[in-house]
């Protein structure tokens, strides 16, 4: 399985500098999830790392070789873009065969058994293909690929419940039977929170945070009672963020919890939820009423 | 190199279709031509072989932009993108060439088809009406020679042509909408200031200009072989030129 190292990447479109010294790892058999708000740099980083574009300057090297140079490490990635790349006229079988000449451990056994289980139809022409099924199309090729790293960059786009369903099971049944690294760029944490090992948050062109799941919700705790007695909890205490709910204040708290303080208080103490996590941490950034 | 031919592949494959579609066209339109010549006598289809090096050029210039795309869909390296997409036109060229000579041939069975080879450099062999236009091309008996020429004329032509298609793509995808309005403007700029400026320069100049051209292409040594060679040089200058826009191509989506 491979790793990838990116030390001190940074990239901007004219003068506006989208990702500034950025050093990361993805560790081989985890999966990811890269999140970050709107235009905050989560698809230039992906496209850096599969070179669909170029770096100001930085390194991204996997499992040690240098992407762009020879040695070819980019076979042992594949990366579903947001972005429309496959030819529109193009059949669905078509595009699966091509791909098992561009990946050769590509799965054509995979590939058929979910295209029967999304309801795609193979013969159909990629531009005739609704939002949904486009998207569909992507993920099985990404899923089928027999790429070490599989790179998702928003997977879920005009996909309805039952088949984000399907694909979050695919995932998981993938990860369990080759121990892949999975990258998934995506806005629905939420759904994804269960699936998640680990999660990189870019905020402001640099990595906010690049852990594992549980050791990010572990820095935080939610606290949440009587608006007088959580005020003198949170007093010397770092406050990410508090939400009033009539004579009722939570709040989400850096540092760990103090359960005896909050039990004299009578107060309640939650881990807090990975999404309201992020939206708590990069609220900064607009979006707030 | 593997992906370099799977590219080839790929792109000979998309090619297919269209290549049976030109065909088809082409030959129902001598075909017909050759039907309306025999009812009105007087027409012909002198260099109708032209139209090979047209649709060649196309495929160059549509080559770029969904193969590229693709390509960064695969993880292609621009490398093999690039050696894959520009060598892909080699084996259309020769085959339509040949297919090209195939038709011509046939159809002289029924009705004067002189090549372009033989329109350009043996003016000679071709007997005219009295309209001026040709109707047969006379026999010297060399009819195998120049068939071969025809063939090479025909390939080497349109190879370079597919190479010159293949880099205004690559120019163009990298140009932003000014800089394709510019390049769309500046040929044309420059055909207005040369016949401006043409009558007013020495003619010890304009003279060794056209004898340059005509040297380089074939004119004044009626021989096809300088200008296959100039178009080759021309078509390999400019394909380096795509390498250095395809190397730091990005993909712009």
């Amino acid at each position: 399985m491979a790793t990838i190292a990116i030390h001190g990447l940074c990239k901007s479109y004219g003068k506006t500098e989208v990702l500034r010294d950025i050093d990361l790892t993805f560790e081989e058999g985890r999966i990811y999830g890269l999140l970050g708000r709107n235009g905050v740099g989560k698809s230039t980083l992906l496209n850096l790392i599969t070179r669909r574009i170029f770096p100001d300057r930085g390194e991204i090297a996997v499992d040690g070789v240098p992407v762009g140079g020879p040695g070819d490490p980019l076979r042992k990635i594949y990366c579903m873009s947001e972005a429309a790349l496959y030819p529109e006229n193009m059949r669905v079988a078509e595009l699966y065969r091509w791909t098992a000449d561009f990946y050769p451990h590509f799965d054509r056994a995979r590939a058929d058994r979910l295209t029967a289980a999304f309801g795609l139809d193979p013969k159909k022409r990629i531009k005739s293909l609704s939002t949904g099924y486009a998207s569909i199309v992507k993920l099985i090729v990404t899923l089928s690929s027999g790429a070490e790293v599989l790179i998702f960059d928003e997977p879920v786009l005009g996909l309805d419940a039952g088949h984000r369903s399907l694909f979050y099971k695919e995932v998981l049944s993938l990860y369990g039977e080759k121990g892949c690294t999975v990258v998934l760029s995506t806005h629905i944490i939420e759904e994804i929170s269960d699936l998640l090992e680990s999660v990189i948050i870019l905020e402001d062109c640099r990595v906010l945070a690049s852990e594992s799941v549980d050791g990010l919700l572990e820095r935080y705790h939610c606290v949440s009672g009587a608006e007088g007695e959580v005020m003198g909890y949170l007093s010397g205490r770092e406050v990410v963020h508090t939400e009033r709910m009539g004579p009722y204040l939570s709040a989400t708290v850096a540092g760990p919890a103090d359960r005896q303080q909050a039990d004299r208080l009578n107060l309640t103490l939650m881990r807090p939820k990975l999404q309201d996590l992020f939206i708590h941490l990069t609220q900064g950034k607009g979006g707030t009423l | 190199m593997k992906h370099t031919l799977t590219v080839m592949r790929y792109n000979l494959s998309d090619s297919l279709r269209p290549t049976a579609i030109f065909f088809s066209i082409y030959t129902a339109f001598v075909l017909l031509n050759a039907l309306l010549s025999y009812l009105i006598p007087g027409g012909n289809t002198v260099g109708s072989d032209l139209a090979i090096l047209i649709f060649l050029f196309v495929c160059g210039v549509v080559g770029f932009r969904y193969n590229f795309f693709f390509a960064m869909a695969n993880n292609i390296s621009r490398r093999d993108f690039f050696l894959g997409t520009a060598l892909s036109g080699l084996l259309p060229s020769i085959g339509s060439a040949a297919v090209m000579i195939v038709i011509n041939r046939l159809i002289s069975l029924f009705y004067p088809m002189p090549t372009l080879y033989t329109l350009c450099f043996e003016r000679e062999r071709l007997v005219f009406g009295p309209d001026g236009i040709a109707i047969v091309a006379q026999s010297a008996g060399k009819e195998a020679l120049t068939l071969l020429m025809s063939f090479l004329f025909l390939a080497v032509l349109g190879f370079s042509i597919y190479l010159v298609g293949f880099f205004i793509s690559a120019l163009f995808y990298r140009m932003n909408k000014l800089l394709r309005m510019t390049l769309w403007i500046i040929p044309w700029l420059l055909v207005v200031l040369l016949s401006l400026l043409w009558p007013t320069l020495p003619q010890s100049f304009t003279g060794s200009v056209i004898r340059f051209f005509a040297a380089i292409l074939g004119i004044t040594s009626h021989s096809a072989w300088p200008a296959m060679g100039t178009a080759m040089v021309l078509a390999l200058l400019l394909t380096f030129c795509g390498w250095l826009l395809t190397r730091r191509a990005v993909l712009k989506k």
